[in-house]
C-alpha cells in the first residue's frame, strides 16, 4: 500500500494551493540542480531545511528517507574522490584523492539533500491524485496525467497479484535457489503478472466505456489560492534571487 | 408481466468467440420495466457474458438485442444505451479506476455532460443515499473489499440508470456488507438482473429467476415458488411438471 506518509498533515506547507507548491518546487529543484557554489548551495539548503521545519513532518520519517538516498551517495565517496582528475591532495599507495573529486562529490551530497527536501516539502506533501489534478491544471499531456494516476490506483492491486503468486508458490514448497527451476519461475510470475495486468486493462477500459467514458478526463478539482500562498510564493523568489546572487554575482567562493 | 413495456429483449442471439463452442446459444430474453431478475447457473454457463453483451463489451455474432424496442446493433447505440443501462463488475478493481471516491463516483455524471459543480452534488447525493457520507475523500486502493463494492455501486448509480447488470454482487463479501447490498437492492425502484451463485439472495431480491446452462436458459419460474421447490428438492433444475410451481 502507498502510505504517503509526508501527505498527511495540517501545517502551513500542506495548506498551501499545490499549483502554488509546484511551481516553487520546479523553480527551488531547477535552480538547485546547476549550482556550483558552496554558498549559494549552503544557503538553498538552509531555506529548504527552513521549509521543512515549517512543514512539521516528523524528522524521524525526513532523516529515514534521507539514509535511503545518501546510502547510494556513500558509494560515489568511495568511487569518485579517487578516480576523478585533478590536484592530488592525499596518497596512500596507489590511490590518489583528488581535490576536484571531493569538491564534487561533496557539491552533489548537498544538492542531492537539498532536493530531496524541496521534493519532500513541495510535491510529497500532496498526495498523488491532487497532484495529478494540479498537472492537469498546467495543461500536461492527458496521457501522461492518466499514466501517474492510473499508476498510483493500481500500483497497489498489482502488489497484491504479486504476492498472491509468490504466496501460491510458497504453499507448494516453492525455495528461490540459483538454479534453473527458480529462473523459470520467476519469469512465469513476470508472465502471469503482464497477463492479469492486460486482462485488468482491458476490463478497465471495458468498465469506463461502461459509464460512457468517450476518451475525455474531466476535472472534479477546483483551485483556490490565499493570500498565504501569494505570501510564500514572493518570499520563495525573493530567496531565489538571492541565491542566484550568491551563484552568479561577484561573490568569490 | 410487464409484456407492454420491455426495456431490454434479446432475440435469437449467438455469441461465440471464433470457431469455438457457443457461449451464448440461440437465447432469447426479455426484461420489462421494473423487472427485477435472477440469473444463476455453473461457471461458464454464460451468464458473465449475456451481460457483457446487454452492455456491447462484446459484440453479438448474431441476432438481434432490443432496447425500447429499438435495435441496438452500432457502438454508437450501444454509447446510448449506457446511459440508461448500468454494469456492476464482479470485481471492484476493475470497476474503480480513479484515485478518490468523489471522483470515481462522479465520473459517470461527468461523462454525462454535467458541469463539475452538478457532478459532484450528483456524486455527493448518491454517497448518501447509500450511507457512504464521509468517504468522498477516501483513496480507493485504501478500502475494503466491501466498501469498494459499495461505492462501485454508487458510481453507477450516480448515472440514474433505468436498468442495473449486477454481476455477482455479494461475492466475497461478509455478512453485513451482504445484508446493505440485499436492502439497497430492495428499495430500488428500477429494472434489474442479478447474476449470483446464492439462490437464496436471488430468492430475497428478484421476482423471476432464470437458469442458464450452455449458453441457453433451460428454467425459469417465480422467485418465491421456485426457491421453496429447489430447497424441497434438489432435482428441481430438471424440466418436470409440478402442481403448485410453475417451472415447466
Amino acid at each position: 500500500m502507498i502510505a504517503e506518509t509526508f501527505a498527511n498533515g495540517s501545517s502551513l506547507i500542506h495548506k498551501l494551493d499545490p499549483r502554488f507548491k509546484i511551481v516553487t518546487g520546479v523553480l527551488l529543484s531547477s535552480l538547485a540542480a546547476i549550482l556550483n557554489h558552496y554558498i549559494a548551495i549552503s544557503y538553498m539548503l538552509m531555506l529548504v531545511i527552513l521549509v521543512t521545519t515549517i512543514s512539521k513532518i516528523p524528522v524521524v520519517s525526513i532523516i529515514r528517507r534521507l539514509l535511503i538516498v545518501n546510502g547510494f551517495i556513500g558509494f560515489l565517496w568511495l568511487i569518485i574522490p579517487f578516480t576523478h582528475p585533478g590536484t592530488i591532495v592525499y596518497q596512500l599507495g596507489f590511490l590518489r584523492v583528488t581535490f576536484e573529486g571531493l569538491h564534487f562529490v561533496a557539491l552533489i551530497t548537498l544538492k542531492t539533500n537539498a532536493l530531496i527536501l524541496i521534493f519532500i516539502t513541495h510535491f510529497s506533501s500532496s498526495n498523488v491524485a491532487t497532484i495529478g489534478h494540479t498537472l492537469q491544471y498546467f495543461k500536461l499531456p492527458a496521457k501522461f496525467i492518466s499514466l501517474l494516476l492510473f499508476t498510483y490506483r493500481y500500483i497497489d492491486v498489482m502488489a497484491q497479484e504479486y504476492s498472491r503468486l509468490v504466496r501460491a508458490a510458497k504453499v507448494r514448497c516453492f525455495k528461490p535457489g540459483t538454479n534453473f527451476h527458480t529462473y523459470r519461475t520467476y519469469a512465469y510470475f513476470v508472465g502471469m503478472l503482464i497477463i492479469n495486468a492486460t486482462n485488468r486493462g482491458e476490463k478497465i477500459h471495458h468498465a469506463m466505456k461502461c459509464r460512457c467514458f468517450n476518451g475525455k478526463y474531466y476535472s472534479l478539482q477546483t483551485f483556490k489560492s490565499a493570500n498565504t500562498d501569494w505570501f510564500y510564493i514572493t518570499i520563495i523568489l525573493i530567496n531565489i534571487l538571492v541565491i542566484g546572487g550568491l551563484e552568479w554575482g561577484n561573490i568569490t567562493p | 408481466m410487464g409484456k407492454h413495456h420491455p426495456l431490454i429483449q434479446l432475440e435469437n442471439v449467438h455469441f461465440s468467440y471464433g470457431n469455438q463452442t457457443p457461449i451464448i446459444n440461440d437465447l432469447n430474453f426479455e426484461l420489462s420495466k421494473n423487472q427485477k431478475i435472477g440469473l444463476i447457473g455453473d461457471n461458464g454457463s454464460g451468464k458473465t457474458t449475456l451481460l457483457h453483451l446487454l452492455t456491447g463489451i462484446v459484440k453479438t455474432t448474431s441476432g438481434i438485442i432490443r432496447f425500447r424496442k429499438e435495435i441496438i446493433e452500432t457502438e454508437r447505440d450501444f454509447q446510448m444505451l449506457r446511459k440508461d443501462v448500468g454494469l456492476l463488475f464482479q470485481n471492484s478493481d476493475d470497476q474503480l479506476f480513479c484515485p478518490t471516491v468523489l471522483e470515481d463516483v462522479a465520473f459517470g455524471p461527468l461523462n454525462l455532460g454535467l458541469s463539475a459543480e452538478k457532478a459532484k452534488i450528483r456524486a455527493m447525493e448518491t454517497l448518501e443515499y447509500l450511507n457512504l457520507q464521509g468517504y468522498e475523500d477516501r483513496i480507493i486502493h485504501q478500502l475494503s473489499g466491501g466498501e469498494k463494492k459499495l461505492v462501485a455501486l454508487a458510481t453507477i448509480l450516480a448515472m440514474k440508470p433505468q436498468v442495473l447488470l449486477l454481476d455477482e454482487p455479494t461475492t466475497g463479501l461478509d455478512e453485513s456488507t451482504r445484508i446493505r447490498i440485499s436492502d439497497i437492492f430492495k428499495n430500488l425502484e428500477l429494472s434489474y438482473i442479478i447474476v449470483s451463485h446464492e439462490f437464496d439472495f436471488l430468492a430475497a431480491n428478484t421476482d423471476m429467476i432464470y437458469g442458464m446452462k450452455n449458453g441457453k436458459i433451460n428454467y425459469h419460474g417465480k422467485s418465491d415458488t421456485l426457491h421453496s421447490h429447489i430447497h424441497s428438492h434438489p432435482v428441481g433444475e430438471v424440466p418436470h411438471k409440478h402442481s403448485h410451481t410453475q417451472v415447466d
